[in-house]
């Protein structure tokens, strides 16, 4: 463990779906530690627990699907926005719409980019780029709940 | 009565008229002859007044005759007595032409018993005439040369006597000279004032004168021729006496009994003309009275009849004509009468009353028809709703089914590649065509739901407007269209470039255009042409290729989803010209295709040079 890799939280219920990213990453050979939610309420768990170390947050990237059952992408993000610790986290939506009633709704939260599940070679290239040039916003700690 | 109902109208009206005319004519043909018969009756009235005129001429003929008469009886004088003939004369004249005008049988026999008289009249006054002129004679001419013989021979004796100196001689001379004298003046004064003693008295004295002288002696001889003398002064004057006894009877009795007849004669005439007259006038007042009745009976008849007949007409068409009036005003409100008055009548009302029975009859029937039609309306709409209803249940369903059904096929395609890619060393042969199978059939399946897609998008998402240049449209299709054959698409050059949606029109090209080349079967001597026209307030574009050709019976299947004719080893989904259809007539646009097996296919569409505001709701039915 000489080097904590970025981490890569996929919110999706979707099982080919998921498994396009992760073959995807496997196949870029990208140097990534993908964990998995199946809907919002899953993801926030997920975001909010210990599982996660520092070093993990300050790297993380979200891939959000928006049509999922239980907590939706929307609602995902306007729950994140809202809460001081992940307003600043990084969010790339990877959906099948593209109405633009959902791709402006996104944008107004605050997301990284907008992709279409046809196109999931585009976002893990923009991805690969993006984890090598940009900077993450800084850690929050955790309110103690 | 009942026939006059059975007449019609205009006969009705013409038939008034003509009694009103008859009665018009007949009142001027009365006035006509009655006062032709007025003016008979004053012909005869002015003929009597000129009886009155020539009786009223002779009466002032006569006085002047009987004036000149006396004037010439006194005076003697030629003058007068010519006055009197031309008097007569004219008299005569007058009865003549009075007696040729007469025809009244009583006045000719009074006119001729006039001319008798006036006749008469004129013979005496002749006589007179000659009486006159004799007397005028002894009186003028024979009287005087006598008295003047005696005077002179006298006076002869008286100086012889004077010599002898014989006094009672010459005493009884002078008495003698003295009686003549006297007997001289007797006679002249007679012939002034015709008196017998006048004439007694000289002839007394003539008497006496000649016995004094028979008291002379001696010279006898001279006596004697003085007693001749004296003797034929007494025959001249007593001659004349004579005349002038004569003519003054004449003139006093046998004259004044003509003048006399004449005047009671013309009294006569006056009194009868006059009582013509009278007769005329109390004729001509009662002809007159007559034809004043008469001219009065008709007019006031023919005002009556044409005031009865007047009215009867206004009753008879004015009363019905206004009730038809009413009739037809409510008729033309679309109101049904249940009866129409007036269509028992034979006449032009009875006609026209039946024709608004047709009306009536026809606005019940339009009535029905109205309401049939606003039931099938009613209904019309309430499919038409469900129609709307199920076609946009048809769409949500296709977009739902579509979209949702794209998710796990993407899945089961994924899914094919990475067995694909990890195990396909690992399968059997036949695994190996399952997989592929299974591949193909994943790809179809996507091709038809994304065709199902499109199709169920149409309408579903507004396009932008922008200026479309149709010639870039095809150049894009051009580009981007699957052509292995290289087959020629040829557009004209002066393609219009105008405000629309470029998204939709450019699918519709895409496949119509797509469609062309897919079912070429002529390798690279294929064509497809696009052309153009502009038709209105829209442009007709068509799509010719000179392909297989599509028989005629499936012109209305190649429209319906998911119809496919023609070969089938060509790729597709039957969806595209369901697309075109949908998108074209979306925009109030037309559809249609002709084409022969063998001859190759055009299709033709109309786009709308302007987009209406809002686009109209696609319309489903057939295509022409």
């Amino acid at each position: 463990m000489n080097k904590v890799l970025p981490t890569l939280v996929v919110v999706e219920d979707d099982f080919v779906d998921l498994e396009i990213v992760k073959r995807g990453v496997a196949k870029r050979q990208m140097e990534v530690d993908i964990l998995n939610a199946a809907d919002g309420n899953a993801a926030l768990d997920l975001l909010r627990s210990d599982r996660l170390t520092d070093q993990q947050r300050s790297q993380l990237i979200v891939l959000l699907d928006i049509n999922m059952p239980g907590m939706n992408g929307h609602q995902f993000l306007d729950a994140i926005r809202a809460d001081e610790a992940f307003r600043r986290t990084t969010v790339f939506i990877l959906t099948t719409s593209d109405h633009p009633r959902d791709i402006t709704r996104a944008y107004d939260r605050n997301v990284a980019g907008y992709f279409l599940k046809s196109n999931v070679g585009g976002l893990l290239e923009t991805l690969s780029l993006y984890l090598r040039h940009v900077k993450s916003p800084p850690v929050v700690s955790l309110q103690p709940v | 009565m009942l026939q006059m109902f059975q007449l019609s109208l205009k006969r009705k009206i013409y038939l008034g008229f003509g009694i009103i005319l008859m009665l018009v004519f007949g009142n001027a043909l009365a006035v006509y002859f009655g006062s032709k018969r007025i003016a008979r009756v004053f012909d005869r009235m002015s003929q009597i007044e000129a009886i009155n005129a020539v009786v009223l001429r002779m009466d002032r003929d006569v006085q002047e005759l009987r004036l000149r008469a006396d004037r010439f009886v006194y005076s003697g004088r030629e003058s007068q007595s010519n006055a009197a003939k031309e008097i007569f004369d004219r008299l005569r004249v007058n009865i003549d032409a009075a007696t040729q005008q007469q025809t009244d049988p009583e006045m000719v026999t009074l006119f001729g018993q006039i001319d008798s008289r006036v006749t008469e009249y004129a013979k005496h006054f002749d006589a007179v005439i000659v009486e006159r002129k004799i007397r005028q004679d002894l009186v003028e001419q024979q009287l005087p040369v006598l008295v003047q013989q005696i005077e002179d021979q006298m006076a002869t004796l008286s100086t012889r006597l004077a010599g002898s100196g014989v006094t009672d001689q010459r005493l009884a001379l002078v008495r003698s000279q003295s009686a003549f004298s006297k007997a001289e003046k007797f006679l002249l004064r007679y012939f002034e004032n015709p008196d017998g003693e006048l004439v007694e008295s000289s002839v007394g004295a003539i008497h006496d004168a000649v016995r004094q002288l028979g008291e002379i002696e001696g010279l006898q001889g001279e006596v004697d021729a003085i007693v001749e003398a004296i003797r034929d002064f007494e025959s001249v004057g007593l001659r004349a006496v004579q005349a002038t006894r004569s003519y003054l009877f004449l003139r006093n009795v046998v004259i004044a009994g003509e003048e006399s007849e004449v005047s009671y004669y013309s009294a006569q005439l006056r009194s009868r003309a006059e009582t013509r007259r009278e007769f005329i006038a109390s004729e001509l007042a009662a002809t007159s009275n007559r034809v004043r009745l008469f001219s009065w009976g008709i007019v006031v008849t023919a005002v009556g009849l044409s005031l009865l007949i007047a009215t009867r007409l206004a009753l008879l068409i004015v009363t019905p004509i206004s009730e038809l009036t009413q009739t037809f005003e409510r008729l033309s409100s679309g109101e049904v009468l249940a009866d129409v008055p007036g269509t028992r009548r034979t006449d032009e009302i009875g006609k026209m009353a039946t024709a608004a029975r047709i009306f009536s009859d026809q606005n019940l029937r339009t009535r029905e028809l109205l309401e049939q039609s606003q039931q099938l309306g009613v209904e019309l709409r309430e499919q038409a709703n469900l129609l709307q209803a199920t076609n946009e249940e048809l769409d949500s369903f296709a977009y739902v089914a579509s979209h949702d059904l794209r998710s796990p096929l993407r899945g089961i395609k994924h899914l094919a590649q990475w067995i694909e890619e990890d195990v396909r060393e690992d399968l059997s042969s036949e695994g190996e065509v399952y997989l592929d199978n299974l591949k193909t059939r994943v790809g179809k399946l996507e091709v038809l739901l994304e065709d199902l897609l499109d199709f169920s998008r149409v309408g579903r998402i507004e396009p932008a407007v922008e200026i479309v240049d149709v010639g870039s449209v095809l150049e894009n299709i051009a580009d981007m269209v699957s052509n292995p054959h290289e087959i020629r698409i040829d557009w004209p050059s002066d393609l219009p470039e105008f405000e629309t949606v470029r998204a939709p029109l450019e699918q519709v090209f895409m496949n119509l255009i797509g469609n062309a080349i897919k079912h070429n079967d002529k390798g690279p001597q294929g064509v497809v042409s696009v052309t153009w026209s502009a038709a209105g307030d829209c442009f007709e574009f068509a799509v010719q290729d000179n392909g297989p050709g599509i028989d005629a019976a499936n012109f209305d299947r190649i429209f319906q989803m998911y119809q496919r004719v023609g070969d089938t080893s060509i790729e597709g989904s039957g969806m595209g010209l369901a697309i075109v259809k949908k998108q074209v007539e979306f925009f109030g646009g037309k559809i249609c295709v002709t084409s022969q097996i063998g001859q190759g296919t055009r299709f033709i569409f109309t786009w709308p040079c302007r987009l209406p505001t809002k686009p109209s709701e696609a319309v489903c039915g057939a295509v022409s």
